[in-house]
């Protein structure tokens, strides 16, 4: 199976969970080159499992998952097409935050040192770790680390990025400037963006189009632009997760 | 937008030279450009018209601003000229960054007196650390007198049973090994004085005071007190440790005394069973090598060996299990910084348990020999 031309990802009757008891039963969707595409749902509706079987850590019960310009990424090999954010950011623990980065620029680029340490710190810069490079992960931020992740994540200049909650932990002003950077390389460079969200306000500037997982529906809620989702859903489950202002709050005594 | 990178022309203009690019100029092109304009006749600007270009990547970006900055400092200069505005857009992500060379660590170099002096601090923090450790772990002990109910009694059956259980195949068959091994040797050296009777009595006592215990405890540390010392180590790192405290529960009563009772209990039982193998052992080359009737050699093992040769190897079991718990422990909960140090906390133990091991033997045997308990 090939991608068809414009996308970036495809998913096909893809079934996810653990042997006995599948977690989200046969989902197709795709992902548009070029768009900043989000994966919603509550806590513990399977993001962070979809998650791992788009980038190919782990084989699905059933279907596939196809990535533009690499196939299967069960079976992706040699330098790294599609960069990925961790939930916990994944940064080695033994190695400084420079080191973390220049790792796949040594491996997979045939740049002199003088020049991979101008992209290691142009990297940070753009997360705001400018002058942190010497620093080991145990010694950053829980909010840091995940900056960190992020810069690890786009090193390479890959065109697709899979980013695990890159706002979590993050205060407004530091996760507005990261939809900055996102929205920056999204327009100016084509990325196309995977990422798994909660924060509203980013899905609100960012997400041109999404995918709402449930956990009873054991698959997909609804999909589309959140924009409309939020008000034109004639589901009130998708407009409250849109919207969680609207739920009745209990009434004080 | 896409297309691959090249350079569609080049131009003298004045003394300047100009290169046209072309196409997606990412990280991989960059070696060639660099060579390319290496190659350029050497004075006068390099200019680079990026009119043409479709897209420029964020980390080219960074390695142009480089060289135009390594330029400058030789004296020529590297300039870009238009381009459209999503390769501005990426131009301008980098600028007013700092320079990195400035952000280098400063190197630095140790000399003798310094590493002199770090080792001595490191003994005196290691000190503090075994002090301390022992403090809390007194207290801890204390407590749980006082209320026994506070100890997790139930989480040692399943420590004993990792400790203790699941060593006991390894255990049977070195020692019974050792066993053979050692009544091999002694016969040959007995055989010239035709005093082979004398073997049970060379293999049961050596196995009963000094290499039962010790084998068991070597294995029972490679075994146990390595793995304690990683699971503590990463519950440490992954503020497990914190999250107890925070929840009431005292790391050491919790997690510590459990273990170290677990080995007390499980080195010595584990050590009659080696004393038990080492001695059929034993026996088995002696029947196969000597000739030597079975009931001969028990009758022999049973004359010479005493009480208090058992209780003497026991009592170096119990000391040698809580020292590989209590080490295990303290290593474990000391560690510090992610995985590489829970693999330094582990390896310290390991090492740290064979010599204490070994010192422990030599101080218990010449205590037994000075208070004449089963010589
Ligand atoms: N290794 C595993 N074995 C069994 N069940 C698992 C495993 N990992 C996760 N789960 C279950 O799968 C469900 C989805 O987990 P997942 O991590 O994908 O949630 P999530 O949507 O990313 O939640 P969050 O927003 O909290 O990160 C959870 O109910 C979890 O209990
Ligand atoms: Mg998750």
């Amino acid at each position: 199976m090939k991608v068809e031309p414009g996308v970036a990802v495809q998913v096909v009757g893809l079934s996810v969970g653990w042997s006995q008891e599948p977690l989200l039963v046969d989902l197709s969707f795709e992902v548009r080159r070029g768009s900043i595409f989000a994966i919603l749902g509550g806590s513990g509706s399977g993001k962070s499992t979809l998650f791992r079987h788009l980038i190919g850590l782990e084989a699905p019960l059933t279907g596939r998952v196809e990535i533009a310009g690499v196939g299967d990424p069960l079976q992706a090999r040699g330098r790294p097409r599609f960069g990925v954010l961790f939930q916990s950011s994944g940064l080695l623990g033994s190695w400084t935050l420079g080191a973390n980065l220049e790792l796949p620029l040594r491996r997979w680029t045939a740049l002199e040192p003088e020049e991979r340490e101008a992209v290691v710190c142009a990297r940070l810069g753009q997360v705001g770790l400018c002058g942190y490079q010497n620093h080991l992960p145990a010694e950053l931020s829980g909010g840091m680390r995940k900056r960190g992740g992020i810069a690890r994540a786009l090193v390479l200049d890959p065109e697709l990025v899979f980013l695990d909650e890159p706002g979590a932990g993050l205060d407004p002003v530091t996760a507005a400037q990261l939809d900055d950077l996102i929205l920056t390389l999204n327009r100016n460079l084509g990325l196309t963006v995977v990422l798994v969200t909660h924060e509203l306000a980013s899905i609100e500037r960012l997400v041109e189009d999404c995918i709402l997982l449930d956990r009873e529906e054991k698959g997909i809620l609804a999909r589309g632009d959140p924009r409309q989702l939020r008000v034109e859903s004639p589901d009130p489950r998708v407009r409250a997760f849109f919207q969680p202002e609207t739920l009745s709050t209990p009434a004080v005594p | 937008m896409e297309g691959v990178f090249r350079i569609a022309c080049r131009e003298s203009q004045g003394e300047a030279e100009v290169l046209f690019l072309e196409g997606r100029l990412g990280l991989e092109d960059l070696p060639w450009l660099r060579r390319e304009l290496g190659g350029l006749p050497p004075p006068g600007d390099r200019v680079l018209d990026l009119g043409g270009l479709g897209v420029l990547e964020a980390g080219a970006a960074a390695v142009l601003l480089r060289w135009q900055a390594e330029a400058a400092a030789a004296g020529r200069r590297l300039l870009w000229r238009g381009g459209p505005p999503p390769v501005r857009g990426i131009l301008d992500l980098h600028e007013g960054l700092p320079d990195p060379r400035a952000l280098r660590p400063a190197p630095c170099r140790r000399g003798m007196l310094d590493t002199l002096g770090r080792a001595t601090l490191q003994l005196v923090r290691d000190c503090g650390e075994i002090l301390a450790f022992t403090g809390a772990l007194t207290r801890a002990v204390l407590r749980t007198l006082r209320r026994p109910s506070e100890m997790q009694w139930r989480g040692i059956g399943g420590l004993v049973n990792r400790a203790g259980m699941d060593a006991l195949p390894i255990v049977l068959l070195i020692n019974f090994l050792i066993g053979m091994i050692m009544s091999f040797q002694s016969a040959v050296q007995l055989l010239k004085f035709g005093a082979t009777v004398y073997v049970a009595d060379i293999v049961s006592l050596s196995m009963a005071r000094e290499l039962g215990p010790f084998m068991v405890a070597v294995i029972v540390a490679g075994r146990s007190g390595a793995g304690f010392a990683a699971e503590l180590g990463t519950m440490k790192v992954q503020e497990e440790i914190d999250a107890l405290r925070t929840l009431g529960f005292d790391p050491y009563t919790f997690l510590v005394l459990p273990r170290i009772l677990a080995l007390a209990f499980v080195v010595p039982l584990l050590t009659v069973l080696a004393v038990a193998v080492g001695t059929l052992g034993g026996m088995v080359t002696a029947v196969a090598r000597l000739d030597m009737a079975p009931a001969a050699w028990w009758n022999e093992v049973h004359s010479t060996m005493s009480g208090w040769d058992l209780c003497g190897g026991l009592i170096k079991a119990l000391v040698f299990g809580a020292t590989i718990g209590s080490v295990a422990c303290m290593r474990g909960l000391a560690t510090r910084g992610g995985a590489e140090g829970v693999g330094r906390s582990t390896t310290s133990t390991v090492v740290t348990i064979l010599f204490l091991l070994v010192l422990l033997d030599a101080v218990i045997t010449a205590l037994f020999f000075q208070f004449e308990i089963g010589m």
